[in-house]
């Protein structure tokens, strides 16, 4: 009886998990309950050390396990350029091509009209402060081409200019192995506007 | 299970599981319809910016009885009112206009000038940019495509004329202009002169077209955007988030 009712605490904690179902919940907890000891115990474990070891650097606000991370600690990478993303996975998503050499700056979401979300929910005062504090030449906006992300550049935009720094934006258009054909006219005219000389 | 396809605009779209999207249209057919996209997050080629808020789109989709939300097949994108997202005050000022329908709108009730009066004001949005005045205009014909035009030629309780200004107030409550005498039994009412009534008067009636035209004095600026706002408020128990994110932004220049 005693080891159902820790199944079932299993299966509850797993389905408060995003996009985790109750059905979804009750096959992970049986594949757990499968697994070996050893494995369970580094699952377990591996859940405990994020929560104790990951924290926000307090340049980027990216999440860290060393203050300030290790991007920012790295004196090989351009500090006068900064990449501005919503999410440490946007930024890991930019990480992963290998091709930025700048800093980073997390604003750990975007602004949201339709969530009532303002500039001041999330670190946007932190960027216009390391703006100001260093010798930077230009802010890459990339955020998401949504609604929100766009209200977000827009935003950044206004008031990263009266400072006086060089405002960009990653491109919009067609995705590599994509079909013309298939895209929306919006992102069709995005890739013309955007064109460049080859 | 049936098909059905209609002239839509996103009201709302949330991030559902790994690859589904939640979405709210307010349809040409149907009224207001919740839906689900499957794998909408995942097919860029299926979707794309056809998912996201203001978009005017035909939309494909099919019941099935034990849902309550419908499965959307297809969304072809119609206009994307792309002048709007390219301007943060447009986005706020679209953000109020969708939350606004979203929030007022009850599920499954088709109101065909409703759709129309949103189509129309999203395009004056992306082509002029919104003012104070085009909002009232707005919110009053949207109440009255609803069935909850605000009583405005007599006092809504005792039906007497007003002779004068100073005897007016509005009453969300009563859903309209009291005279002094039943506004003191009435918990929370609001000043209203006769030069604001008959503004709103002439915007319910004005011809679409016509509407930017429309110029309130400053006195029916403030009075109808008090009055509108607060039955509103009344109607839907709280503010309205974009309302919060207009104040947000409102000093940046």
């Amino acid at each position: 009886m005693n080891s159902l009712k820790c199944v079932a605490t299993l299966v509850k904690e797993l389905s408060r998990l995003p996009g985790i179902g109750e059905k979804t919940a009750q096959r992970l907890a049986f594949h757990i309950l499968k697994l070996p000891k050893v494995e369970a115990e580094s699952l377990a474990r591996s859940i405990v050390d994020v929560k104790e070891k990951v924290k926000i650097c307090s340049r980027c606000f990216n999440i860290t396990e060393e203050d300030p991370c290790q991007i920012c600690r790295d004196s090989n990478r351009n500090e006068k350029q900064i990449c501005v993303v919503e999410e440490p996975h946007d930024l890991l998503a930019i990480e992963k091509t290998g091709i930025f050499k700048g800093k980073y700056h997390v604003l750990q979401g975007s602004l949201s009209p339709l969530d009532g979300r303002g500039p001041d929910d999330i670190r946007v005062r932190e960027l216009l402060d390391r703006l100001k504090g260093n010798n930077v030449d230009e802010v890459i906006i990339a955020t998401n081409p949504n609604n929100d992300g766009e209200a977000t550049a827009h935003y950044l935009t206004k008031v990263t200019k009266s400072l006086g720094v060089k405002v960009t934006k990653i491109a919009q258009g067609i995705p590599m192995g994509g079909d013309l054909e298939y895209a929306d006219h919006v992102t069709i005219g995005k890739a013309i506007e955007g064109r460049r000389e080859i | 299970m049936s098909q059905h396809v209609t002239d839509a605009v996103v009201l709302n779209s949330i991030d559902f599981g790994e690859s589904d999207k939640i979405l709210t249209f307010y349809t040409l057919a149907f009224g207001k319809i919740k839906g689900i996209a499957k794998g909408a997050k995942r097919s860029k080629k299926r979707f794309g910016i056809n998912l996201e808020p203001f978009s005017l789109v035909r939309l494909h989709f099919f019941e099935k009885k034990e849902d309550s939300l419908v499965r959307v097949s297809a969304c072809d994108l119609i206009n994307a009112f792309q002048g709007i997202r390219d301007d943060l005050f447009k986005i706020a000022h679209g953000s109020y206009m969708i939350e606004v329908v979203e929030k007022m709108a009850p599920e499954r009730e088709r109101h065909p000038e409703l759709f129309r009066l949103l189509t129309d004001f999203l395009g004056i949005l992306e082509e002029r940019g919104m003012n104070e005045d085009l909002l009232r205009v707005f919110e009053i014909r949207l109440l009255d495509d609803l069935g909850f035009r605000p009583h405005l030629s007599d006092c809504v309780t005792c039906h007497r004329p007003f002779a004068r200004s100073i005897d007016i107030r509005f009453s969300p409550e009563k859903g309209g202009v009291v005279c002094r005498g039943c506004a003191r039994a009435l918990l929370q009412t609001m000043p209203v002169s006769m030069g604001t009534i008959k503004t709103l008067e002439m915007a319910l009636k004005i011809d679409p077209l016509k509407v930017p035209r429309l110029v309130f004095n400053r006195d029916a600026r403030d009075e109808s955007k008090n009055i509108l706002r607060g039955f509103i408020r009344f109607h839907i128990g709280k503010e309205l988030k974009s309302l919060e994110f207009i104040e947000k932004i409102k000093d940046i220049k």
